[in-house]
């Protein structure tokens, strides 16, 4: 049976079983929840696993270790990290570019929903589908949030890039856990595929929404998405339809 | 309306709803799933919440995190291993909920049996029992640096890094994973010894670098915890130095 009780050290409730309990999967007490149809139970444990699900910082960390590596070697460092380690992904056997264009949406959004994304954090965003595209209104996006917050208290610790870069839209101030969004998504696809995955509009003030938007045709693409990260459109080079699997 | 069905590329379950519902939020459908009574439904949902969009991309995150590392430790040296871990870990010891907090172990306990079930720990997979002197956690598999090591994240083409010779801060040993150097270096090493005089948690990697377990123990008073386990990390237990942390 599980136990939730507040504690002084985290300053909300956390789960204070008995010791043999406490190793046991708050999903797992949700399904037995389900299981008995114990509702209040249910929803109580689902706030539970909601807190617990944010308790890691995950991007937070993912910031400061690319922060560290700009501050003690170079912002180029940065984009060298992130390439080697999308170029590991895909020698391992990665999917995201295997999928076709309906695939790649559900993939993402998965990602994207379980970033804390919209408001109050629960992973929600608007979609809207226009003629030649799908735009992804992330307000916030994970990071997003942590620019509102560093608004608001200029303490808060969020290192962003010092220079403009080509790797992040040529822009500086730029965090740098968003870099990984334009080297993985735009350049790295433009170079193996000719066409970026998706693009971003990173809005400059944070209280706006990031803007993710995938063209239904590689074809669609603005030139001005390849010029920005240095690149040029070349339509000979865009290999396979959206559609299509593969490439 | 969610619409949970199989992936064959990812093999897997996945939300293949309009592109117009992907960005309803997962956790509000459960809810409303429960509110209704759905049952069934939120049965999907939970299973599909817990397997596809959590745990896929925490280790996902975990094994980016774990990249990073490596990639300094492979560029710029192993010693920068160290450096990195303890500036990106700061907080964990000095932040508004780090677990050095309070002087409570038990109150640890509950703090860190969280974090690891937010590391998607499955049934089975972390035991907690006390005894007379301390706590213990067994971790089997450690949902984080033992995953890598079982799904053989320290071999090509990953190439995670590990630790060439032994250091302090692996415990005093090689061979091991650079990603798992973090608990030796903060929660369970250098900087609460540095600070407080002694660990917040003793941890005993497994013998066998193949093994994917961890037993992290906490100690319900700091003079209780053996002198070996200073000693690996390269300090002498010193009881005079022992700050209460809080």
């Amino acid at each position: 049976m599980y136990k939730l009780e507040y504690s002084e050290l985290l300053g909300r409730h956390v789960r204070k079983d008995d010791w043999k309990d406490l190793g046991v999967p708050t999903w797992r007490l949700i399904k037995q929840a389900l299981s008995d149809r114990k509702r209040n139970q249910g929803l109580e444990l689902l706030d539970n696993l909601f807190r617990e699900h944010g308790c890691l910082d995950v991007v937070d960390r993912l910031n400061k270790c690319l922060s560290y590596i700009a501050r003690n070697h170079g912002e180029e460092e940065v984009a060298k990290a992130l390439r080697w380690w999308q170029a590991t992904l895909q020698k391992a056997g990665d999917v995201v570019s295997s999928l076709n264009l309906e695939e790649l949406i559900q993939y993402q959004a998965e990602e994207l929903r379980f970033s804390f994304t919209g408001s109050g954090g629960r992973g929600s965003f608007n979609v809207a589908e226009e003629k030649d595209r799908y735009v992804f209104s992330l307000d916030p996006c994970q990071v997003g949030r942590m620019r509102r917050i560093k608004k608001i208290n200029p303490s808060f610790e969020l290192d962003t890039t010092k220079e403009p870069h080509l790797w992040t839209w040529g822009k500086a101030d730029v965090p740098y856990y968003c870099a990984r969004c334009c080297i993985w998504w735009e350049i790295m696809p433009i170079e193996e595929k000719g066409y970026p995955l998706r693009v971003h509009e990173y809005p400059d003030d944070p209280e706006k929404p990031c803007l993710t938007i995938y063209y239904k045709e590689a074809e669609g693409i603005p030139e001005d998405y390849f010029t920005r990260v240095g690149l040029n459109k070349k339509v000979s080079k865009i290999r396979g339809k959206r559609s299509d699997k593969g490439s | 309306m969610i619409r949970l069905e199989r992936s064959s590329t990812l093999g897997r379950r996945i939300r293949k709803d309009s592109p117009g519902r992907l960005g309803v939020s997962t956790w509000n459908l459960l809810e409303e799933a429960i509110l209704e009574g759905k049952w069934e439904r939120a049965n999907e949902i939970i299973d599909y919440l817990y397997v596809g969009e959590g745990k896929t991309w925490h280790d996902l995150n975990n094994d980016f995190w774990a990249a990073l590392i490596s990639y300094v430790g492979h560029s710029f040296g192993e010693h920068e291993v160290e450096k990195m871990w303890r500036e990106v870990f700061a907080s964990a010891i000095f932040g508004p909920t780090a677990l050095t907090r309070t002087p409570s172990a038990k109150e640890r306990v509950y703090a860190a049996a969280e974090i690891w079930r937010a590391h998607y720990v499955a049934d089975g997979q972390l035991r907690i029992e006390e005894k007379e002197d301390c706590y213990v956690m067994t971790l089997s598999p450690c949902p984080t640096g033992g995953r890598q090591r079982k799904e053989g994240r320290l071999k090509p083409p990953y190439n995670l890094g590990k630790t060439s010779q032994p250091y302090p801060w692996s415990w005093s040993r090689s061979n091991i994973p650079w990603y798992c150097t973090h608990c030796a270096i903060v929660q369970a090493g250098a900087v609460p010894i540095e600070s407080f005089g002694y660990p917040i948690r003793v941890q005993e990697y497994p013998e066998d670098p193949e093994d994917p377990s961890c037993r992290i123990i906490f100690y319900k008073n700091p003079e209780l915890i053996p002198e070996d386990y200073f000693k690996k990390l390269g300090y002498q237990k010193d009881p005079s130095k022992f700050k209460i942390m809080k």
